[in-house]
């Protein structure tokens, strides 16, 4: 048996690590959002009181953020849930080729989001691939990233495709966990394809689902990573996002307090937005049975 | 095996995943094209003949060479230390009855769903305070105990019958030494599962380095290629898609060999959702 010492020496590294780069940067984002504050000069220079709000609030580029990471996270997540469910099911089906074609559909998950977003730079430029593609059709090219219109879109397809083979795998792994008897038992009541997957597997597989749905909400929301290697927030403002607007605000115009308010407006969405998509979730659970 | 032959299925998977690999396919295809211009017509998008030129370029010239061995040694570190300290607090937690090892527990799991973006600002600070901006400790010390790797481990812990360790007990071994030597073997299933989705996380990490980094000297290979792509000339696509392929092969290699061990780590983490 380990005494309690002994216990709190295997503890330590965990529990540093958790007060200095969980727990006090929660609530450092929190306290500070009321103060003012500039890690260069002089630290701490007194309370703001609400100010950092009001002046984050009264900021169109903010509400142009908001705008923008709504749509992103509603352009993206289910598209990806519905996507990458179709896949799964496909491959579920595959027969021998089923290992090979998952790893092929999951390599894009594995290269980081940045080398991505680098590469698609270069997909979606005027004489890049997609425009020589697009030629194909009589189409005379558009400028992706860089015509307002289109930039979030392109960011958005850039992110779905992503992550598909990512979720997949989550789909895969549950499918293959529906019992066969429930199956049969369908089709002896005379189920088709159709009522199999509305009555059996849809309801077998609603965490993987919630899980899905929940996991990539809260990565949507922090979209950035895209963002900086490929626009830079541009055109006009087009691709701004809250995390973006938040890493400009301290980093470029070191206004910390404000950017505090940003990260914990961010943190709060997601928290709301998690528990609320759980709990739709669950309510659906309880009527359909 | 009911098929025998390949499916229909299999083959429009087969034929959507050319489409799904084509980016992939471009940044190859590109980064052996030699020379620094892209492409023409879509017929170039196939090289005609393959050139070494961009890789041996990139990897000789500019801090290329730099921001790889930064990551290896970056990454090296945080899987040892997740290997090391993680297994430490799972094993604690594990052994631990009562009330104190939910407490623990359900710190560990709510950590795992604070999204990083907030710890951008605070973790700078931090570290700006600690004189430890632009160096290795910045990129190490915030990502050495991820609650991720706690939790994940603490379940296969759970599993591992106390009485190899009581009977090492009774031959006088500490606990330390049971630990090391009795219980730390049992765990290497878990130990794998970690290894390979830690060096998968921080090899591509990009958002926490990008800000807590400002020279050459200790970019990872991420942001140096980022950094890279908006310098001052206009960018040299050929030699950015050999550097993109060259941050990649590591963990699609890795991802080749360790499939099953990555597939378990994220199916068996989702499950307590």
């Amino acid at each position: 048996m380990m005494t309690t010492r002994e216990r709190l020496i295997f503890l330590l590294p965990w529990a540093l690590s958790f007060a200095l780069f969980s727990a006090y940067p929660i609530l450092f984002s929190l306290g500070t959002s009321f103060t003012q504050y500039n890690p260069f000069r002089g630290g701490l220079t007194g309370w703001a009181g609400l100010d950092n709000y009001r002046q984050v609030f009264s900021d169109p580029l903010f509400w142009k953020s908001l705008k923008n990471t709504v749509l992103f996270v509603v352009g993206t997540v289910p598209p990806t849930a519905v996507l990458s469910l179709g896949l799964a099911l496909l491959l579920d089906r595959a027969g021998r080729l089923k290992g090979l074609l998952r790893t092929g559909y999951f390599i894009p998950s594995v290269v980081s989001l940045a080398v991505i977003s680098l590469v698609f730079k270069y997909v979606y430029a005027k004489q890049g691939p997609l425009n020589l593609l697009a030629g194909l059709f009589g189409s005379a090219g558009r400028e992706w990233l860089l015509d307002p219109r289109y930039a979030l879109a392109s960011i958005m397809v850039m992110d779905i495709w992503e992550s598909l083979g990512y979720y997949a795998i989550f789909y895969l792994a549950a499918l293959q966990t529906v019992p066969r008897e429930l199956y049969d038992a369908a089709k002896v009541d005379g189920a088709g394809p159709r009522d199999l997957f509305r009555s059996v597997t849809l309801p077998w597989i609603r965490p993987v689902v919630v899980f899905v749905v929940v996991v990539n909400t809260i990565r949507a929301f922090q979209v950035f990573v895209e963002v900086v290697i490929m626009t830079r927030g541009g055109p006009l403002g087009s691709t701004q996002t809250l995390v973006y607007y938040m890493y400009e605000k301290a980093f470029l115009y070191v206004k910390i307090g404000q950017a505090s308010v940003v990260a914990f407006v961010v943190f709060v969405l997601i928290m709301l937005f998690a528990l609320v998509q759980i709990g739709m979730l669950r309510r659906l659970r309880a009527s359909t049975g | 095996m009911r098929h025998k032959r390949v499916s229909p299925v299999a083959i429009l998977l087969a034929v959507l995943l050319v489409v799904d690999l084509f980016p992939l396919f471009v940044m190859l295809s590109l980064s052996v094209k030699g020379g620094g211009g892209g492409f023409g017509s879509l017929a170039d998008l196939v090289p005609r003949h393959v050139s070494a030129a961009n890789y041996a370029e990139i990897l000789s010239k500019g801090p290329f060479a730099r921001y790889f061995l930064n990551s290896t040694l970056v990454v090296t570190l945080v899987v040892a230390g997740n290997i090391l300290f993680a297994s430490m607090a799972a094993y604690a937690v594990a052994r631990t009855p009562g009330r104190p090892a939910a407490v623990m527990l359900f710190l560990v799991v709510s950590t795992m769903m604070v999204p990083k973006h907030i710890m951008m600002i605070p973790l700078f600070s931090l570290l700006l305070g600690m004189r430890m901006i632009d160096t290795y400790y910045a990129l190490v010390l915030p990502f050495l105990v991820d609650a991720f790797n706690v939790f994940f481990i603490y379940q296969f812990v759970k599993s591992v019958p106390r009485e190899i360790e009581e009977a090492a007990a009774i031959d006088g071994a500490g606990v330390w030494k049971t630990f090391t030597r009795v219980v730390f073997p049992t765990l290497k299933p878990a130990l794998v599962v970690t290894s390979v989705n830690t060096f998968l996380i921080n090899w591509n990490s990009f958002l926490l380095p990008f800000v807590l980094t400002n020279s050459d000297r200790v970019r990872t290979l991420p942001v140096g290629l980022a950094i890279f792509s908006q310098g001052e000339h206009s960018v040299d696509w050929g030699l950015l898609m050999a550097g993109s392929t060259l941050a990649a092969i590591p963990t699609v290699v890795a991802f080749a060999i360790f499939q099953r061990h990555i597939v378990r780590g994220m199916t068996e983490g989702a499950v307590r959702g």
